[in-house]
């Protein structure tokens, strides 16, 4: 870094202690407070006397491709071989014995012995758009914007149950306490809106994660980033509306009071924490007015809504794309989406490949299709990255329980797939490439970690000086490993 | 009158009794010595000295002087201090030495010079820097040689004439020793040696160039790249240019410089276009270690494997100098390795330009009014500014933009209420890549304010009230990538007619 | 370059070189490995030669290591007292910046350079990081404030405040005092009538006996669990997946009380680690165990029980380092420790000693303390018992049984599978006990044992059974598993019902040892293992032996359900599990075995120690240990001043903050250690009662710029209240909060749609009555979806341990406070309280004030509450529909509703959530 860049940091963070001093000198605003926090990425929190200075102090290592994320992530890990993967050598395969070789040292949930190979579940597969990327009968409209779509077909990981997994792909460690990417990304990039959280989270399918809330979780860094879920029915956010004793003049009283005797007991101690108490409250009102305004799908054109086959009121997947796109739009900077029920054991009518998943299949397609298009159309898919994904993929091999009508397949660790678009990510490409039966990826492999570092890289965040230190360590969500797939990047 | 006319004639005449006892000594002893010099030179040159044949008398000897030369130093520095110091009463004693210490400076010098002479003959040295250090050692050997006289004069006579005289003269021997010392230090450690690791503030002030390291463009489209500017230069500078630069210009050879690499080092085949094979700077490369003319020598550090490669097909392509990568005819491992060389930081277009840091107190007036702007990335001074927050744009808000027009990039203003004279404002923004007027009620005559912005890209235009004649303005801007008409009034025909101007641009509806 | 220049630049030159002489020649001073040099090699060169990587084969952690002549290049980094060969010194000077060292980074300062020189010249001796260091007893400093101190605490905070001249502040006024303790010892202000108590004394010693009476009272045992159970990372649910519920409970009982009487904390530390290992360990001891048995479980389908097995030991090894030795052992998992001298084999050498437990991550949770009854029940058992007692004598009893051989007694014949004293390769769960898989691929050593059976008195046995495959055996040995075999009987598939098979027995005499020992031949692998057992039952030689009433008692006593919990329970030495070293801290890739042993950089001579975890607890508690004290008194002083004397509570370790007065934490831990006898109440009563914590916590300019951090304490530090200090508060000063000690977690008020649970029935039913207003530390604690209004102000989620809680300050915080049922309640009840007391608006309010807060609001402050009550009265008037929703009882009045919303800001206040 060459002295004037040199400079210019120290001149920023002057500015940052000017602005930190005059909020304190100044009792007339409380925005000084936030336009600190919001310059220093993180608007929420106050300075807590124990975060380190580079805890707030966090911009991009250089100039970002994406400044947004929306997250969607397939709980349960929908299959690769029905949707992506073509593997037309794998119909030939199918009811053959799995070669003994591929189950040996390996460590599979639910398949013992010698279990058989299975065709993939699918009426065609087809090539689409120019870049040719192949795509099933089970997702048409996602097939229709291929080209702005950039698949990961050798994807790995190391954890073969959901929860595990989960956290994996999400915190970059399988076990708890970990702050997930949202985390990370907030904390890097603070939230452009003073009036929203900036890392909101949106669950349809009737279920949390396996991992339940430590896949949102902020972990080690300060609660302030830790994802905020959103919710359909109830309080779009937990105790956001007044007690029915009151309305909002009244509310509004309330909090002018309470900072009234909180700014003289300030200028009584001169405890900035005083200060800063006196921001969130006002933070708080703002806040009650715009969530709920944001959450509101009715606001949103008819032609819009059927876009994305929204109905407002209800707890849908499609409810949260549409949710998800005007979040970013107010400036939300990671929305991260769950939709659980793609676990396709075969064990019933939900968790088969011939019924629950084709009926997943179809309630998410159109409205993926249909966020990717509006990003679009409104400019925002350049800089919004939009990643896909479960937490593992499937096994080529069948997965026979009770009931033999009901198709499955196994937990697999070895290949799957994952898409991005967006954000500075190769559009229309397909990368890496898996065996004749989608078992193991022999070309251009990607592991999870690999893929954190270059979401972080089109961020604009080098993922190996991204860190935060705790317990006497520099944390980095690729923990000691990961490198960037710069052949994925526009 | 007259006396003053006495008084110098016998300061004349003084002075030429020094003048002709110089001359006898000049003659007597000096030019002899200059004389056999200038022969063995003459000989040298005859034979042209092949550094390569075992037994060679000249440098065998030659090497001597960096061992001799610091006698002579020692000596006269000492010298001088002490015939110094000896005329003030405390160091009285001093007296005694100087002279004997100046007799041994005298003969020291002059061993010195000799083996001195014969090495600046193995012609590895920067020639003017060589020079001065040759003339430099002569006049020390007279200097010192003219005060070991005047010392001893002194010693005899009483005049005050003498030891003042004396004195310049030390101080003069002083500083010519210091002088030739450093040219001397000069050649053999690179004339930047000493002043390398000095802060920069420092040697502006002893006014030496400071010199920017300029780092080379950082790759962003391989193609666009020149393989010798971007990826070759890098590589020898790094690796070669410490013994192989202008100054110390190891075997002959600068590579440092297109120039320095046509010339060649000593055996000319540095470089064969074509042939790398052929070509010393590869073929080198590829030697075991140990081998005494293997590159980089031992304790050097090593060039990587796709540094070789990436030599390799340079040459193989013809080493041209000016090539664009795209020009030229690489496979696919070559691709690979070229994205080796493609940094992981993007700092392309605008971004790679310095500009100034932003003014606080206007970034602060900013923030007062809830605007979000915060630097695009940590080690820029550009801007980013977001309305998002803002109760809604003022033309005070503008005007406080316009104090930060280099720096601010990317500017926000969606669903704002846009008045002509803001977007007068916006339009000096000279620097903005990214403009977003989405969901505002700007107008025709309101873009025509943009169509200066030379450095946009990104402008975003949907659900507004434009059509195809405010589109038509921005005809002109040829840095722009994609605009967002979505949900405005701009028809197919306005389309087609401003792609037939302006085709690079991609319009989204 | 013109001459002159050059001129100038060789004279520089000289200069230098003559000032570098005359320092040089300068007399040499000793230099102190721990404040020259060690900051300089972990700044510069830890992260290359550390634990983590070792570049050119060169670590700086141990002496012997940076001594070494095994690097790389042969030559040796570090040659003592020859600073010129060291290659060291080469390195940092060298003028190729490609071989200086740091590499890539800018060259050490000159100053930096010559500490290193001087350092090597001296010896290069090492010295071992303070925190390894014995503390050893210190006689206070004296100081000039001496008017002002009140014990030996205070001489050490006054002597370093002197030097930078900061004069400590005045003492808080009586009321501030007040709050502050009590929040600190019972964590919520007193009743008004104890608070006049204190107010009105006037004695010397006044405010000691206050000290003493809240250290007495029970609520003290309630706040300082809080603490613990962070530590401890107790949850009443599993985690993972499907986060299962679990009865921790008494363990979170056992802490309350043991806080309460004051147990030694060396005896608080030994019965968690190993209370099980004890001599005739009591009920009380073993259930303190379940401080380990706290780490998760995954009850997921299809997951691997050996890896989440290990991940709870491994949990257990770091967690024991966090909470008794402030040191991050996490990282020595994977390769020796980056900054602590730590080698990755001593990671496993120290986890070999918590590898032997019988727990493996079983759906169950098994080993189980089973002898328990929720509260409702244990009366009702012991009655039958007591009645049996008296109705039989002594035929069943001696008095030395405990209620769980009573038990047996009584129940025999009948012998259930989950009272058996021991058993191998069992999974005990709610149907009994079955049999893991692996069990029968070993050594066929699968039984389940049940001591001094009379059994000379029975002909035969029925065995109450399931098997998803048959084809196993079932022998009766007697004294052990190979003993003599009085009876063998095949199982048949039974398609998972349960059935019953009959076992003729030989005859023998006497009492005797019985394992029922099962095998089989099945050699291809099943989920399920061959055998799921309920019951045994001895058929006596000849029937109707038991009368009747005492048939229908047992029946009864049987149907009492049991509560079972988590416990550590060692494995038989026949089974002990062999330790390696997992390779880059993968289960799977098992490097060289390892022998249990304590980390050498603890110099600790305990050969005496058992080679298990009582071991650990011997050399943990054992008084030359130099950090359990430490930590100890560290944690209790971050509770009292918001700060650890050592910012980070979770790292002593070189890479740790400096304590900010090493001399008074060495004195507090000796004095803890030694004269208290570990004695906790003690400590805390010494270090309230010191002028330093009565400070007022107003802070001056001076103060504010000389130490802004407050680092020496020249006033006390106002600190936002914990999750639980503020939901205890609110409901305390409200008067809704119950007294009500002990018990099964409770379920206060949740917001709809928090839980989403799809594996088991488990829901949040809002607790009835008074178990709505419990204190926090009862709340029913849920690992994937924690009690959320607590989550806001930074409880943590308890999935590991966690050391310390940061503060923040976010808006989430404000909306709780101002909206969630919990303290519009409190608001309501608190006008309700005052209403009824006094008469005037402006009383009311100043009074409902002075209930929250403890003190009289300011003029100004009064004012613009009565403003506020005005503005709401006028709100209520003209919207009398929403009077309802804020009021409660029969006061339905638009006064009382507006005194509610008065209410509601005055629990909103900074300084209701600050300790003052």
């Amino acid at each position: 870094m060459d002295n004037t860049t040199k400079n210019s940091i120290s001149k920023l963070s002057e500015v940052k202690t000017e602005t930190r001093r005059q909020f304190i000198g100044n009792l007339s605003t409380g925005l000084g407070a936030l336009a600190l926090g919001s310059m220093i990425g993180c608007d929420f929190s106050s300075s807590s006397k124990t975060s380190s200075p580079e805890s707030l102090y966090k911009l991009p290592n250089f100039v970002p491709s994406a400044k947004r994320v929306i997250y969607l992530h397939m709980a349960g890990a929908p299959s690769q071989l029905e949707l992506f993967d073509y593997k037309p050598q794998l119909v030939k395969y199918n009811g053959m014995d799995c070669p003994k070789e591929l189950m040996e040292g390996k460590r599979f949930a639910f398949l013992r012995g010698i279990p058989k190979l299975m065709g993939p579940y699918v009426t065609s597969f087809k090539q689409y758009g120019e870049s040719g990327a192949w795509v099933s009968n089970h997702m048409p409209h996602v097939a229709e914007m291929a080209d702005d779509i950039c698949f990961l077909k050798a994807m790995h990981t190391n954890e073969f149950n959901h929860a595990p997994a989960q956290l994996f792909m999400h915190t970059g460690s399988p076990r708890l306490g970990r702050p997930s990417i949202g985390s990370w990304v907030t904390y890097g990039l603070g939230s452009e809106n003073e009036n929203l959280p900036g890392f909101i989270v949106l669950a349809s399918g009737g279920k949390t994660p396996d991992a339940g809330k430590s896949v949102w979780g902020s972990g080690f860094l300060p609660s302030v980033y830790q994802g905020v879920q959103c919710r359909s029915q109830g309080d779009p956010v937990l105790y956001v509306s007044d007690p029915r004793g009151m309305d909002r003049p009244l509310k509004g009283k309330v909090i002018q009071t309470i900072n009234e005797i909180n700014n003289e007991s300030f200028e009584h101690l001169n405890d900035p924490e005083i200060k800063t108490r006196i921001d969130q409250y006002e933070m708080a009102f703002k806040m009650q007015v715009s969530v709920p305004e944001a959450m509101d799908i009715s606001k949103e054109p008819e032609s819009i809504r059927q876009m994305y086959g929204a109905e407002p009121g209800e707890s849908s997947f499609a409810n949260n794309c549409l949710l998800a796109r005007r979040l970013i739009e107010k400036g939300v900077r990671f929305v991260q989406l769950f939709h659980w029920g793609w676990d396709s054991h075969g064990i019933d009518e939900q968790l088969s490949l011939n019924h629950g998943f084709v009926k997943e299949c179809k309630s998410t397609d159109k409205p993926i299709a249909a966020l990717l298009q509006d990003l679009k159309q409104r400019g925002l898919l350049e800089d919004t990255l939009v990643v896909w994904g479960g937490e593992f993929g499937r096994t080529p091999m069948q997965e026979v329980r009770s009931d033999a009508t009901f198709l499955g397949r196994d937990h697999h660790l070895e290949a799957f797939t994952i898409w991005m678009a967006g954000g500075g990510a190769k559009p229309g490409i397909t990368y890496g490439e898996t065996d004749d039966i989608g078992y193991y990826g022999v070309k251009n492999k990607v592991h999870v970690h690999d893929f954190h570092a270059t979401m972080l890289h089109l961020l604009g965040f080098d993922h190996e000086k991204f860190t935060y230190p705790y317990q006497g360590r520099n944390f980095r969500l690729t923990d000691v490993e990961g490198k960037v797939v710069s052949d994925v990047i526009a | 009158m007259a006396s003053i006319a006495k008084k110098y004639k016998t300061k004349i005449l003084l002075l030429g009794e020094m003048i002709h006892r110089f001359k006898a000594i000049t003659f007597r002893y000096v030019l002899p010595i200059l004389i056999c010099f200038l022969e063995a030179s003459h000989s040298a040159h005859a034979q042209g000295i092949e550094p390569e044949e075992v037994w060679n008398w000249k440098i065998f000897f030659g090497r001597f002087h960096p061992l001799v030369v610091h006698l002579p130093i020692g000596f006269l520095l000492l010298a001088c201090v002490a015939g110094i110091l000896g005329k003030y009463q405390p160091f009285k004693s001093l007296k005694k030495i100087t002279r004997l210490l100046l007799m041994l400076g005298v003969i020291s010098t002059v061993l010195a010079i000799v083996p001195g002479y014969l090495l600046s003959l193995s012609v590895e040295y920067d020639s003017t820097i060589l020079d001065r250090h040759f003339w430099l050692g002569i006049s020390v050997g007279v200097v010192s040689i003219i005060a070991w006289f005047s010392t001893t004069k002194v010693e005899t006579s009483t005049r005050k004439f003498h030891s003042h005289f004396n004195i310049v003269l030390l101080v003069t021997l002083a500083i010519l020793v210091m002088l030739t010392g450093h040219n001397g230090g000069a050649l053999t450690h690179g004339s930047t040696y000493l002043t390398e690791y000095m802060p920069d503030g420092a040697k502006k002030l002893i006014g030496i160039k400071v010199v920017e390291r300029v780092k080379p463009q950082p790759i962003t489209n391989l193609n666009e790249a020149v393989l010798y500017r971007d990826i070759i230069h890098p590589i020898l500078e790094k690796k070669c240019a410490s013994c192989h630069n202008a100054t110390k210009k190891k075997g002959q050879l600068i590579l440092s410089n297109p120039e320095g690499i046509k010339a060649g080092g000593k055996s000319r085949k540095t470089i064969v276009p074509g042939k790398p094979e052929e070509s010393e700077l590869y073929k080198r490369l590829l030697l075991p270690e140990r081998e005494k003319k293997r590159m980089p020598p031992e304790g050097k550090s090593e060039l990587e494997e796709f540094e070789i490669e990436i030599l390799h097909w340079w040459i193989k392509e013809g080493a041209s100098f000016d090539t664009k990568i795209a020009l030229m005819n690489a496979d696919a491992t070559v691709k690979d390795m070229l994205t080796k060389f493609i940094p992981s930081i993007k700092t392309s277009g605008i971004f790679a330009k310095q500009i100034s840091i932003p003014d606080p107190a206007s970034i602060l007036r900013l923030r007062a009014e809830g605007i979000h702007i915060i630097p695009v990335a940590a080690n820029l001074n550009y801007l980013e500014v977001d309305f998002i927050n803002s109760k809604g744009i003022t033309a005070r808000d503008a005007k406080n933009m316009l104090l930060l027009k280099d720096q601010i990039t990317y500017l926000k203003l969606s669903n704002q209420i846009l008045t002509d004279s803001i977007m007068q404002h916006i339009g000096k923004l000279k620097n903005l890549t990214r403009l977003d007027l989405n969901n505002t009620n700007i107008t025709d005559q309101g873009i025509v304010a943009l169509q200066h912005l030379e450095n946009l890209e990104y402008l975003n235009l949907h659900t507004t009230g434009i059509t195809d004649d405010g589109l038509i303005t921005l005809y002109k801007l040829k840095n722009l990538k994609s605009i967002y008409a979505w949900e405005t009034n701009v028809t197919d025909q306005g389309l087609s007619s401003f792609l037939k101007i302006n085709p690079s641009v991609k319009i989204t509806r | 370059m013109a001459n002159w220049q050059k001129f100038l630049l060789v004279i520089g030159v000289l200069s230098s070189l003559a000032i570098a002489l005359y320092f040089g020649l300068m007399p040499t001073e000793k230099v102190d490995f721990n404040t020259d040099i060690r900051p300089i090699v972990n700044k510069n060169c830890i992260a290359c030669h550390g634990g983590v990587k070792q570049n050119g084969g060169l670590s700086f952690l141990f002496r012997e290591d940076a001594l070494s002549t095994e690097t790389e290049s042969g030559l040796q980094a570090i040659i003592p007292g020859d600073p010129e060969n060291s290659e060291l010194m080469k390195r940092l000077v060298h003028h190729d910046a490609e071989i200086r060292m740091p590499l890539e980074k800018d060259p050490l300062s000159k100053d930096e350079i010559e500490l290193i020189r001087k350092w090597i010249k001296q010896g290069a001796e090492w010295q071992d990081h303070w925190a390894f260091i014995k503390p050893v007893k210190i006689t206070p400093p004296a100081t000039t404030f001496e008017s002002y101190v009140r014990n030996d605490v205070d001489r050490f905070i006054l002597e370093k405040l002197e030097r930078i001249n900061l004069s400590p502040s005045r003492e808080a006024d009586k009321e501030t005092l007040l709050r502050r303790v009590s929040l600190d010892i019972i964590g919520y202000p007193l009743a008004a009538e104890d608070q006049n108590v204190f107010l009105k004394d006037t004695s010397e010693d006044a405010y000691e006996k206050l000290v003493d009476r809240l250290l007495a009272s029970p609520q003290y045992g309630e706040k300082w669990t809080s603490l613990w159970l962070d530590l401890a990372r107790y949850a009443d649910s599993k985690g993972y997946e499907k986060d299962m519920k679990r009865s921790m409970w008494p363990y979170r009982d056992w802490i309350i009380r043991s806080l309460n009487d004051d147990m030694p904390y060396d005896q608080f530390i030994t019965e968690q680690l190993a209370g099980d290992l004890l001599p005739t360990p009591s009920p009380k001891q073993i259930i303190a165990t379940a401080f380990h048995r706290n780490t998760m479980s995954n009850d997921e389908g299809g997951t691997n029980d050996e890896e989440f097995r290990t991940a709870s030991i491994i949990d257990r090894v770091n967690t024991t380092f966090d909470v008794f030795q402030g040191i991050t052992m996490g990282c020595a998992q994977c390769h020796s420790h980056p900054y602590e001298p730590i080698r990755h084999q001593e990671y496993y050498r120290f986890m070999s000693y918590f590898n032997n437990t019988v727990d493996a991550d079983l759906p169950s949770d098994f080993p189980l303390y089973s002898d328990l009854y929720t509260p409702e029940n244990s009366d009702h058992a012991d009655s039958i018992i007591r009645y049996v007692e008296q109705l039989t004598g002594e035929k069943y009893f001696r008095k030395t049984d405990n209620t769980f051989v009573k038990r047996r007694k009584f129940l025999l014949p009948l012998l259930e599978a989950e009272d058996s004293d021991d058993y191998n390769y069992g999974v005990q769960n709610s149907t009994g006990i079955n049999w893991t898989e692996d069990g029968l691929y070993k050594d066929g050593l699968t039984y389940v044992l049940y001591k001094n059976i009379p059994i000379h008195d029975y002909n035969s046995v029925t065995i109450r059974y399931r098997s998803a495959t048959g084809k196993s055996i079932i022998e009766c040995r007697l004294d052990s598993v190979n003993g003599l075999s009085i009876g063998e009987v095949t199982l048949r598939f039974t398609n998972g019902k349960f059935a019953n098979v009959q076992m003729p027995l030989k005859s023998v005499e006497g009492s005797h040892h019985v394992y029922f020992v099962l095998s089989n031949d099945l050699n291809d692998h099943h989920n399920q293992g061959p055998a799921d057992f309920d019951w045994f039952r001895l058929n006596h030689k000849n029937e109707k032996s038991i009368n009747p009433p005492l048939l229908v008692l047992q029946e009864e006593l049987r149907k009492i359900p049991r509560l079972k919990m988590p416990v550590q329970k060692e494995l038989p030495k026949s089974l002990q599990r062999s330790n390696f070293v997992f390779v880059r801290g993968n289960f799977l890739t098992k490097g060289e075995a390892v022998e249990p042993g304590i980390p050498g950089i603890y110099k600790i001579q305990h050969n005496s120690a058992a080679e298990n975890r009582l071991g650990v607890a011997e050399w943990l508690t054992s008084k030359d240990n130099p950090l359990t004290a430490r930590v100890a008194v560290n944690r209790i002083w971050e509770q009292l001043f918001g700060y650890g004397l050592v910012e980070t509570l979770e790292d002593f370790g070189s890479q740790g903050s400096k304590p900010s007065h090493a001399e008074l934490l060495d004195w507090l831990a000796v004095k803890f250690m030694v004269d208290y006898n570990w004695s906790t109440k003690k400590l805390i009563k010494e270090i309230v009662c010191s002028a330093t914590y009565r400070q007022s916590s107003t802070t001056s300019p001076e103060a504010l710029s000389k130490d802004f951090r407050n680092v020496y304490l020249s006033h006390f530090t106002r600190t936002r209240l914990t999750a639980e200090q503020i939901r205890d508060q609110a409901l305390a000063v409200s008067g809704l909060m119950t007294t009500k000690m002990y018990g099964p977690p409770v379920m206060p008020y949740q917001p709809e749609g928090i839980w989403q649970v799809v594996y088991s029935g488990d829901e949040w039913k809002t607790s009835s009555g008074e178990d709505q207003h419990r204190r926090s530390v009862y709340t029913h604690w849920r690992r994937t979806s924690p009690y959320p209004s607590s989550l806001s102000f930074d409880a943590m989620s308890r999935e590991v341990c966690a050391t310390r809680r940061i503060r923040t300050n976010t808006p989430l915080q404000a909306l709780v406070l101002l909206n969630d049922t919990v303290y519009v309640e409190s608001a309501i009840a608190l006008a309700q309280k005052v209403n009824s007391s006094v008469k005037l608006p402006a009383e009311k309010i100043t009074l409902a004030y002075k209930t929250a807060l403890g003190k009289m609001p300011t003029a100004k402050t009064l004012h613009s509450l009565v403003n506020l009550y005005n503005e709401s009265l006028l709100f209520y008037k003209n919207n009398p529909t929403r009077i309802a929703a804020m009021t409660s009882g029969d006061t339905k009045t638009p006064e009382v509703a507006a005194l509610s919303a008065v209410s509601n800001a005055i629990l909103n206040l900074d300084d209701f959530l600050t300790k003052p």
